[in-house]
């Protein structure tokens, strides 16, 4: 059979497989973006929904109509006030360590019981267009509770646990002059997804944007294209996520990461 | 020649330079040419794909979220004025502002930095001093098969339970199990030691202490068995300033 394959019939099965090749690339980048494009829409549509509920809920029907122009711009200010202050506030009741990110002053705080334990400058800060897109109200009303964490990663460990066995030479037990070692040099990138749709992650400001920072990211986008690919097989939405992406400094990354309990939760106050 | 043209020759004499160096390799290939193409173009879309894409659509679907202000039908058509609902929120606001400052100590305290083990001492709203300490050594002590032990400082908010001048030390079991000693009775005299915790201690409770040391090279490090270890003179302005129930925040 194979020695009756001409160089011809070779060609033209060569171009078949390409002809075909490249309709199934197209109908699935096309499928790709319709897509996306109804999950956006289908996210908006919750949003608004969400939005009027929220509306009906916290102000009622019988509400007067405002009775200036900066009505809306003086409520939106004063419902991110007590968003923040909410969220902080529930918070707050339990004893162990919060953080708290206050994206107007680019400060990132520690909190223990409601005191400011720690501050650190954000370096750099990422949103995705979809935070921006939510109406402010909605998006006051979306933050006024703290976010609690549903998954994390890290590329160091929470606690670095050195095994000993005994009788240990730990410093003491050995007299020994020697001082233990220096805390690892690891690069510092750690993520928190959270319950409400927002992941938040934090990248090293030094060497940051080198190849540690671009294997992650390549890494991020395989595993969110993966989990699209997931959604678009089961014919079913994929739920929208918004993110955060802070830069600190690394010893600050570091700090922030071990002094938070593993799921911690997490209070946000975004600029519009 | 056009641009095209000699883009085209240029790519073809590059390529027949470097496919010369191979020239045998070249020709076993040469069959599969068509398929690495074709190879090449699945994965060059694959790379479009997560680098550029993907990204775009999931940041910048654009206009689909429409500013929901909602209709007068649906939300003014009542008697209450809109400033009553902006005074009940402000209300609201200056409550909670007022409960988040009532947890602010009015008395002093103490805040540990495990990470880069620091203390920082408050009083009137102030910080006062700032010092090195020692926290735990993140050691996982194991003896035997069913004996272990965790070296680690606690987080979170504590309060001073007792102040000791010349504490003594007694010594836990894991004590002995590291020296490799035997461990006495729960009461004997080899478990109490006098000296090696400095002039002073305070207690957090569950057996935590802030004290001081005799390895006093190793302070900034973290190599202790839980309690924070300070500086004879950080010990002495601690020991002075915090009182029993002051609180102490570690994280």
């Amino acid at each position: 059979m194979s020695d009756n394959f001409t160089e011809n019939d070779k060609r033209r099965s060569f171009r078949v497989v390409r002809l075909f090749t490249i309709i199934v690339v197209t109908v699935f980048i096309g499928w790709y973006m319709i897509f996306h494009f109804l999950s956006a829409r289908n996210y908006a549509i919750q949003i608004n929904m969400i939005t009027d509920s929220l509306f009906i809920e916290k102000i009622g029907k019988r509400f007067a109509p405002p009775s200036s122009e900066n009505f809306w711009n003086t409520l939106t200010e004063k419902e991110k006030n007590r968003a923040f202050l909410n969220a902080r506030h529930e918070m707050a009741q339990s004893d162990s360590v919060r953080m708290t990110i206050h994206l107007p002053d680019s400060t990132l705080w520690l909190e223990i019981k409601g005191l400011v334990v720690h501050t650190v400058l954000i370096r750099d800060v990422k949103l995705t267009a979809s935070l921006r897109q939510i109406p402010p109200l909605a998006k006051a009303w979306w933050l006024s509770s703290p976010f609690k964490t549903i998954e994390h990663s890290s590329t160091i460990p929470h606690e670095p646990i050195v095994i000993k066995h005994a009788p240990a030479d730990t410093i003491e037990a050995q007299n020994s002059p020697v001082l233990p070692p220096e805390p690892e040099d690891k690069l510092v990138y750690f993520t928190y997804k959270t319950d409400r749709n927002l992941t938040l992650h934090f990248n090293q400001w030094e060497d940051g944007n080198r190849k540690g920072y671009f294997c992650r990211k390549m890494k991020r986008e395989l595993k969110s294209f993966g989990a699209t690919l997931g959604y678009m097989l089961q014919f079913r939405y994929k739920p929208f996520e918004h993110r955060i992406e802070i830069t600190l400094d690394k010893k600050d990354a570091r700090t922030i990461y071990r002094a938070l309990p593993e799921f911690p939760k997490i209070a946000v106050k975004i600029s519009d | 020649m056009s641009i095209s043209e000699k883009i085209r020759s240029g790519f073809f004499r590059l390529y027949k330079s470097i496919a010369g160096n191979f020239s045998e390799w070249h020709i076993k290939i040469k069959p599969f040419v068509s398929w690495i193409r074709l190879f090449a173009a699945i994965v060059l879309i694959l790379c479009i794909f997560l680098c550029f894409l993907t990204p775009l659509m999931e940041n910048h679907t654009p206009g689909y979220f429409t500013h929901n202000t909602p209709s007068d039908s649906m939300l003014f058509s009542g008697k209450k004025p809109a400033e009553n609902y902006l005074k009940n929120l402000k209300m609201e606001t200056d409550k909670l502002d007022q409960g988040l400052r009532r947890l602010i100590p009015s008395r002093s305290y103490l805040v540990v930095n495990t990470s880069e083990n620091k203390i920082y001492l408050f009083s009137g709203g102030k910080m006062i001093h700032e010092g090195i300490c020692s926290t735990g050594s993140y050691t996982l002590l194991k003896a035997g098969a069913d004996q272990q032990w965790i070296f680690k400082t606690p987080k979170g908010m504590f309060t001073i339970q007792g102040k000791t001048v010349s504490p003594v030390w007694r010594k836990p079991d894991w004590a002995f199990i590291e020296e490799g000693l035997p461990v006495p009775p729960a009461n004997s005299h080899l478990r109490f030691e006098a000296g090696v915790l400095g002039d002073y201690a305070l207690s957090l409770g569950d057996g935590y202490l802030i004290h001081g040391t005799l390895f006093q090279r190793f302070l900034g490090l973290p190599v202790t068995h839980g309690c924070i270890r300070l500086g004879d003179d950080d010990l002495k302005k601690v020991y002075q300033t915090l009182h029993i129930g002051s609180r102490v925040y570690i994280f």
